[in-house]
């Protein structure tokens, strides 16, 4: 048995699979591809994949994990390929490889987020969303398992990027991600929102790196 | 307009929006500008359960087979995508290419229940089409429908341009071709229609005029324009030659049935007297072991799924069953696939049977008695008795299994208190015979669940003529039952079904045309998806018949005679009305009716195979 990490890309109408149906969708996906896995024992056995940080409903990601562990000796080069054949469109493995590191090593993760603002005047939006990034204080209110509990976002929150456009404005956010906190695009969108009295047209997100506590990629 | 941006925008906002975003494993996209046409399948319902049936499955992949068509899928939105579609004037699109789907060639329905009947006009209006057939003066798109309910479509006939009868992988190739070559000659829509009306399996309902008696009752059903005076179903002759898909699309979320599923066989030889899909789809014909194991197989190797099931009327019917599953669970069970077998009749179950059921799966078991006393189970020809009935839980008990459902409908023709407590005593012996077993499950208790549907009485069943009991009649019959339960077990429980609707379907199912103005009200009164509680308000179906001056209890209540004009009798299903009038005074004198395996009773469907069933 030898545990793999598979790296895969969602993207396009993939990223409206939801988080638990991704995991049906990889057990399927495995299954057509040949790859034999381990399986959990008991009353309904199935197979064993486990996702290192999950991903919101919506958005797109350049670089998911999922982690799954082969029965069958097979190069990993053919793991890829087989699998690439049998995901569906806008799912992409990119890498398949041993895990270098556990999913609580995960502490950041990038985010680009594309927005536009209902009936704002072009730049508007972008200027109040540019001075609320940068405020001392970010007071939000968080909904955890315990309920809901105000906390301050700014130590988990940096902006990287920014760009205003004639109708969108695009953004790079770093968020604080993993197990001990962990910071969701559309919280801080909310907050915005709620903070400055405006309302989005739309908004599109995009995962584009999740780091570790070292400060590399999670790998 | 980018109606697609527009889509992309609406999805984050509403609930599961992977339904409405296409892109599923298997689905399929082509190049409009390569096809000669352009399809529709729409499914008046949710996509979770659109995306369960079958038949659309197979009628998908055979459309799409064609190079010249391109075949799409589409579901009623949910009611929060419905009111973002509206808001910002989005039509109604193609899952694979978001296109309008107005702007198809063809829009075709199935119609698996008569309570999807709003969502029909519903989704025609948000396609940004007229609901009524008339309205719409271009050919193209042809609205046409399918399905079990189409052998009484008279309650849609305004707005329904053609409705299929009988089996779509045989008559629908026909009907592309036809639409097919009507674009190149650039045809009138009455023209087609014409056309149409001429192809056995079609059936065009404006080219029919009716009149009425001063009772209200249908005096004539009169063809125009050289249409047959009884356009006739089709059928598929060769079961194993048949089209069936070797994938299917995988759907993200989670479906009603989320399986692989292999047809088994189609039409039943039980007869029961209530069952309209027992009489509208025969002949009974079977495939063979080797056509349903290879593709099972096919199925499972390109869907990934890991539960396949064995789909039919009656799967304990099949004649070579044991067979079949000697060739299915080896590969199953190696691939960790689970094997399910719905529909098994209370008779059906071998010893060996059952070892190879529980081999697979072990859940609950569902029967359905249908009623509670002999007497009863003779006048609906459920030809099983009690011991039959005993004797299987009996068997199931033994094997491991201590959870039963039966299922059981109230409201049956001639059914008196007495067999309304039957049910429950039936239900108790259950019970009894676990706690008598020695060899019965260790620390666990027993658990029967009664199901209580309500009859409808249905066209083309020789219960046609029967008046369904008043919703007050029904409602005191569940009471009853209620109270009579509590006198005897905690172990029972009694599920039952609500009985307003059961009234609209027996209303809708033996409609006439008369029916369309109220349908055509009931939905501008905001009626849709009217099968899901949460949507289903009852009131705005007694304005609409209010407004349309028009009494239910007129189609659901009353006996009919026999030789009153049904307002379906014009139309040709394979059984006879005199076949169903025979078993409708059977049913009167509590007399049985054997199976077709035992003897032939005559029905008239073995017409429609040239040859006979069995």
């Amino acid at each position: 048995m030898r545990p793999v990490r598979v790296f895969y890309t969602k993207k396009d109408t993939a990223k409206y699979i939801s988080h638990l149906d991704i995991n049906r969708c990889f057990q399927r996906a495995i299954r057509r591809a040949g790859v034999s896995i381990w399986y959990t024992e008991g009353f309904n056995p199935h197979a064993y994949i486990t996702f290192a940080l999950p991903l919101s409903l919506g958005y797109e990601s350049e670089c998911e994990t999922m982690d799954m562990r082969l029965l069958d000796e097979m190069p990993l080069e053919e793991v890829k390929e087989r699998l690439n054949r049998a995901l569906p469109e806008g799912l992409r493995v990119y890498r398949v490889a041993e895990p270098v590191e556990k999913p609580d090593a995960i502490l950041w993760a990038d985010y680009r987020v594309v927005l536009a603002a209902k009936g704002a005047e072009p730049g508007q939006a972008a200027e109040k969303l540019r001075e609320y990034l940068s405020r001392e204080t970010l007071p939000v209110i968080k909904r955890t398992k315990r309920g809901e509990k105000e906390i301050d976002l700014r130590p988990y929150l940096q902006l990287l990027e920014f760009s205003a456009g004639e109708e969108e404005t695009e953004l790079l956010l770093r968020l604080a991600a993993g197990g001990e906190m962990n910071v969701n695009p559309t919280l801080v969108l909310d907050s915005f929102c709620g903070a400055c009295g405006m309302e989005l047209e739309y908004v599109k997100v995009a995962r584009t790196a999740v780091w570790d506590k070292k400060g590399e990629k999670f790998a | 307009m980018n109606w697609k941006l527009e889509v992309e925008k609406i999805l984050p906002r509403v609930q599961k929006p992977a339904r409405y975003a296409g892109g599923e494993l298997n689905s399929v996209v082509k190049d409009p500008a390569g096809v000669s046409l352009r399809f529709a399948f729409c499914f008046p319902d949710l996509y979770e359960v659109g995306m369960s049936h079958l038949g659309m499955k197979i009628l998908y992949a055979q459309a799409n087979e064609r190079p010249d068509t391109w075949c799409e899928r589409v579901f009623a939105p949910d009611a929060d995508m419905e009111a973002l579609m509206r808001e910002r004037g989005i039509p109604l699109f193609g899952l694979e290419s978001r296109d309008p789907i107005r702007e198809f060639d063809l829009i075709g329905f199935t119609l698996q229940y008569e309570m999807s009947f709003t969502t029909v006009l519903n989704m025609l209006d948000l396609a940004g089409l007229p609901v009524r057939s008339a309205q719409r003066g271009a050919a193209f798109p042809l609205v046409v429908a399918g399905g079990p309910c189409t052998c009484n479509p008279e309650p849609l006939a305004d707005f329904v341009d053609i409705f299929v009868l009988g089996e779509g992988e045989e008559v629908n190739p026909e009907l592309y071709d036809l639409i097919i070559a009507a674009k190149k000659e650039g045809i009138s829509k009455g023209e087609l229609l014409r056309r149409a009306s001429l192809i056995q399996g079609l059936y065009v309902p404006s080219l029919y005029d009716v009149s009425y008696k001063e009772d209200g009752t249908i005096a004539a059903v009169t063809a125009r324009e050289g249409a047959p005076a009884r356009p006739a179903k089709r059928i598929i002759r060769d079961m194993d030659g048949v089209f069936y898909p070797q994938n299917f699309v995988v759907p993200f979320v989670e479906a009603v049935h989320d399986r692989a599923m292999v047809e088994v066989l189609r039409g039943c030889i039980r007869g029961c007297r209530f069952c309209q899909a027992g009489f509208i789809y025969r002949p009974f014909r079977e495939k063979s072991p080797q056509v349903i194991d290879r593709d099972g197989r096919s199925l499972c190797e390109t869907t990934g799924y890991d539960e396949i099931s064995l789909s039919s009327l009656s799967t304990s019917d099949y004649s070579r069953l044991e067979e079949l599953l000697d060739k299915m669970l080896p590969w199953s069970e190696k691939g960790s696939i689970n094997l399910s077998l719905p529909s098994l009749r209370i008779d059906g179950f071998s010893p060996k049977l059952l070892e190879q059921i529980a081999k697979v799966r072990k859940s609950g078991l569902t029967f359905a008695p249908e009623a509670g006393t002999q007497r009863m189970r003779d006048v609906i020809n459920k030809n099983i008795t009690e011991e039959e009935i005993l004797s299987t839980c009996r068997t199931a008990f033994e094997g491991g299994y201590c959870a039963v459902k039966l299922y059981f409908m109230i409201g049956l023709p001639t059914e008196t208190e007495k067999d309304i407590e039957g049910i429950v005593d039936l239900a108790q012996k259950v019970v009894d015979l676990f706690y008598s077993l020695p060899d019965r499950p260790r620390g666990k208790g027993v658990a029967v669940t009664v199901s209580l549907a309500s009859f409808v009485p249905k066209p083309f069943t020789p219960f046609q003529y029967e008046p369904q009991d008043t919703e007050e009649m029904l409602r005191e019959k569940q009471h009853h039952m209620i109270s009579y339960v509590a006198s005897k077990s905690k172990k029972i429980r009694i599920n039952y079904h609500e009985s307003k609707t059961s009234h609209l379907e027996a209303v809708l199912a033996r409609g006439d045309r008369r029916l369309c103005a109220v349908v055509e009200q009931a939905w501008k009164n905001g009626c849709r998806l009217d099968g899901w509680s949460e949507h289903f308000d009852h009131q705005r179906w007694v304005d609409a018949f209010a407004a349309c001056h028009v009494d239910g209890g007129f189609y659901a209540n009353r006996t009919r005679p026999y030789d009153e004009i049904l307002p379906w009798d014009h139309l040709d299903y394979g059984v006879t009305k005199s076949f169903l009038t025979r078993e409708n005074q059977k049913a009167h004198c509590d007399a049985t009716t054997p199976n077709c395996r035992l003897q032939c009773s005559g029905c008239g469907a073995n017409k429609l195979l040239g040859r006979a069933c069995l």
